[in-house]
């Protein structure tokens, strides 16, 4: 395994989302500072390949707003905010994201008692 | 800052690329804009893709092809709005009205002198059989849209010499068969019905693309930077 990408792919592919809006969370940023942010917490080198495309979809989802700013002597740089919505799913998500790390701890370490961390089953239209 | 066909002829190949993104590797960077365009983003949204990549690779030190990969998926991946007047479809749909006067104007040569020589005219299942051939390849031509104008642009010397000889076999030689083998007289008519004809053909191509040209402005679609589009903004 590579040194700048201590996690499978197929795991980041699931939870960036969240790491990304949880980023965003705390502030105004661009690029480059969200994918720093992420490699420090112990994430690994999030190629731009990876990370600009998300940003995008959230954007068109309206999770996040963009706004260009000028550089200081460099290139301008495309900030993004966190929208009520992005706020929203951030909460549902990192909520989602808890139970699911709680479940999958309990299972890989032995454990059986995880019955209260289940997802909640959707039974609208289930005959009863 | 804008970039303008004007502004690329005045600095040459690479001008577009090194103005909005010189941290970025000019052929990388030639490459996503060329795929962006071939999806049909506009002008204004390539800017600012590439000028992210821009700012990623100036703070980060790597090079666009170490943090984004190759310039084509990149490009793919974005998934930008795609503006439908800005696609190679679009463009070449405005081939349909011209086929149509093309397709009048012989129609009218043809009749004409049939006419002067008092001859009546005759029209076989050959001649519509090479009408029809001329529309699919238009038809097809505008559905292959983006795989056209991708093998125009890559092999910009060999493609046209290419796609002209084989379009003037093919069309040749349908031309050839249906005419020899197909000469079953379906209709005929006096010489003056076909000018008739194909004079309202090229009218209605004419009046049609006029219909659906432009509007003054929309065909000129600079990449620009964001910064222009922002000051731009109310």
């Amino acid at each position: 395994m590579p040194s700048d990408q201590p996690w499978p792919s197929e795991w980041l592919r699931g939870v960036l989302e969240v790491c990304v809006l949880r980023v965003l969370e705390d502030g105004t940023t661009y690029g480059y500072a969200i994918a720093s942010r992420l490699a420090d917490g112990g994430l690994g080198v999030v190629k731009g390949g990876t990370l600009y495309p998300l940003l995008n979809r959230l954007e068109a989802a309206g999770l996040v707003e963009a706004e260009w700013r000028a550089g200081d002597g460099g290139p301008g740089r495309k900030y993004y905010l966190l929208t009520d919505a992005g706020h929203q799913e951030l909460q549902n998500t990192a909520d989602q994201w808890s139970r699911f790390t709680r479940v999958t701890a309990s299972i890989i370490s032995g454990g059986h008692d995880v019955a209260e961390d289940k997802p909640v089953q959707d039974t609208s239209g289930v005959e009863s | 800052m804008s970039v303008t066909g004007a502004g690329l002829k005045a600095t040459g190949r690479f001008a577009m690329e090194r103005t909005l993104a010189p941290h970025v590797d000019e052929v990388w960077a030639q490459s996503f804009c060329l795929e962006l365009r071939l999806l049909g983003v506009d002008g204004a949204r390539i800017g600012a893709a590439l000028s992210e990549v821009e700012s990623h690779c100036n703070e980060s030190g790597q090079s666009a092809q170490l943090a984004f990969g190759t310039p084509v998926e990149y490009a793919r991946s974005l998934r930008l709005p795609v503006d439908g007047d800005h696609s190679p479809r679009a463009v070449l749909r405005f081939l349909v009205p011209v086929s149509v006067q093309v397709l009048g104007m012989f129609l009218v040569v043809w009749s004409l002198v049939e006419w002067l020589r008092d001859q009546r005219l005759e029209v076989t299942t050959g001649h519509l059989v090479i009408a029809a051939a001329f529309l699919l390849a238009v038809m097809a031509l505008v559905r292959c849209a983006v795989s056209v104008h991708r093998l125009a642009v890559i092999h910009r010397r060999l493609f046209p010499v290419i796609a002209v000889a084989l379009l003037y076999l093919a069309g040749t030689a349908t031309c050839l068969l249906a005419l020899r083998f197909l000469d079953q007289v379906l209709w005929r008519t006096s010489g003056v019905w076909g000018v008739v004809a194909g004079a309202a053909e090229v009218s209605g191509g004419i009046l049609w693309a006029v219909v659906r040209r432009r509007p003054p402005g929309s065909v000129d679609d600079p990449i620009t930077s964001p910064f222009d589009h922002e000051m731009r903004a109310p």
